[in-house]
């Protein structure tokens, strides 16, 4: 079964992709850090960085599109964290539920404040995406690697990586299977069956995690994983590094 | 007399849960051989093939390349047995095609020019080179069993240990891999039940059942006894089948 994997653009040949992803890593973090510490409410800031990223996006050569997509799919889980806000802080009131019973206030500070962190959840969103979508997805487990991040954190991303699609078919072809066997039967009865599948899925993925650390010992795994990394930080990427984290600051200095 | 590459002597296993795999085998393989482990389902071949660099390991003796299985062997063991197992998926466990390949030839400390190189040659021995950069995930079955192969070929080893190599096949990726395990020129141990593949690749065949040798023979002696095929869940290769 085919599916969308995640660096699909990652083979691209662009000054965005050729970028040492250490660098990358540091200059999108810097951006973010930047972004999330602008003033709230200081829109012309938050368009600024904006054009910023889709100057970079214009840079790699993917597809704006697909960014835009992608970025979509989690925008529903910002809105739902943040819809909150607008009920809770405190402040001049917008707008007041009609009755004595359910006190409910949207004040001018929230609605302030749940536009500001949609604002910068959607350009933290577009960053990283932009990241990970621009670097071949090992490359970038390995900068992580030498950026310190534990190997035994990396090695299991790098496994999720790998066998999330094979647990996904998995658990498809046991569904189709149950499908072509099912007539009838009441909705109650097939979740239970649903929650049987999973159970067999869970013990499926342990017995292959099993056979699968024999196939790492029998080409001599000691423990550590050991890898190739081709790149070297050059000119090109202290200069990206050094006018990005300056346009940044630039832009949260004068107008943050 | 060629040198003996692997020698058992009345090799036994259990598994954790009591169940009996292996009673008592012996079996010498000598180099250069192609040696077909035939036997029904559950006759104990992978179990047995498990034994051969040591992810098990059996009570009694086991030799190979004249060298005791124990901890301090282990690693150079593993250098010189590759062993491909039956579901490419557990075999290939890396994100990248090239990465898979190179798993075995980094951790045998090789450097980055030479692991490099083992790469791109085994890959290029079993016809997959143009795939180097593609996720393993993206593969098709027959691709994936090739690349398996290499995972272990880039490690240059001495014997190769096949489970099953061409189950989930189409004919003709079947035969592609019969025509690659042909080429290799090192002792091979194949465990399978297509007895097509046995008669093509191997000259000395051994029939397992109940976890006990039950022949042991060059291969038309063997895959002529039509009764003893039978009598263990087997039949008559179908190539041989035509020519009777």
């Amino acid at each position: 079964m085919e599916h969308s994997y995640i660096d699909e653009y990652s083979h691209i040949n662009s000054f965005i992709h050729n970028l040492e992803p250490r660098i990358k890593i540091f200059t999108f973090f810097v951006f973010i850090i930047i972004v999330i510490f602008t003033r709230p409410g200081s829109a012309f800031a938050f368009s600024l960085y904006g054009v910023l990223i889709f100057i970079l996006i214009l840079l790699s050569n993917i597809p704006i599109m697909l960014i835009l997509k992608r970025s979509l799919a989690v925008i529903p889980f910002v809105l739902f964290m943040s819809i909150f806000v607008i009920f809770l802080k405190a402040g001049r009131p917008f707008w007041e539920f009609p009755s004595r019973v359910f006190k409910l206030t949207i004040t001018y500070e929230g609605l302030t404040m749940f536009v500001n962190i949609v604002m910068k959840a959607y350009l933290c969103i577009l960053c990283m995406l932009l990241l990970i979508v621009s670097t071949n997805f090992l490359n970038l487990l390995k900068a992580f690697e030498k950026l310190r991040i534990p190997a035994v954190l990396i090695m299991v991303i790098s496994f999720m990586y790998r066998y999330l699609f094979i647990l996904e078919d998995e658990l498809m072809m046991m569904k189709r299977a149950k499908n072509s066997r099912t007539v009838g039967g009441s909705g109650w009865f097939h979740t239970k069956v649903l929650s049987n599948m999973l159970g067999v899925l869970f013990v499926r993925a342990y017995e292959r995690a099993e056979d699968v650390y024999l196939a790492m010992c029998a080409r001599g795994f000691d423990g550590q994983i050991k890898t190739i990394y081709d790149y070297k930080i050059g000119i090109k990427d202290f200069v990206f590094l050094a006018v990005i984290i300056s346009a940044v600051s630039i832009i949260k200095i004068f107008k943050g | 007399m060629p040198r003996k590459v692997i020698e058992i002597k009345n090799l036994s296993y259990s598994y954790p849960d009591g169940t009996s795999a292996i009673k008592a085998l012996s079996l010498d393989v000598f180099e250069a051989e192609s040696v077909g482990i035939i036997g029904p389902n559950g006759a104990g071949k992978t179990t047995l093939l498990l034994h051969l660099n040591g992810i098990l390991r059996g009570t009694n003796h086991i030799r190979i390349l004249d060298l005791e299985i124990n901890d301090k062997t282990l690693p150079l063991l593993r250098k010189k047995v590759g062993l491909v197992f039956q579901h490419p998926d557990d075999q290939l466990f890396m994100p990248y095609v090239f990465d898979d390949v190179a798993f075995g030839p980094l951790n045998m400390g090789l450097t980055k020019d030479q692991v490099e190189n083992a790469v791109r040659c085994a890959l290029k021995e079993v016809d997959m080179l143009d795939c180097i950069r593609r996720p393993s995930h993206h593969l098709s079955a027959g691709q994936k069993k090739r690349v398996s192969l290499a995972t272990v070929l880039s490690m240059a080893p001495e014997v190769l240990v096949l489970d099953e190599p061409s189950s989930d096949l189409d004919p003709k990726h079947r035969r592609d891999l019969i025509q690659i395990i042909k080429r290799l020129k090192i002792t091979k141990l194949i465990a399978t039940h297509d007895l097509d593949l046995v008669l093509e690749v191997c000259s000395r065949v051994v029939l397992l059942d109940s976890g006990k040798l039950v022949a042991s023979g060059g291969v038309l002696e063997i895959f002529n006894n039509r009764q003893l095929l039978e009598a263990h869940n087997l039949g008559i290769p179908n190539a041989m089948c035509r020519t009777i």
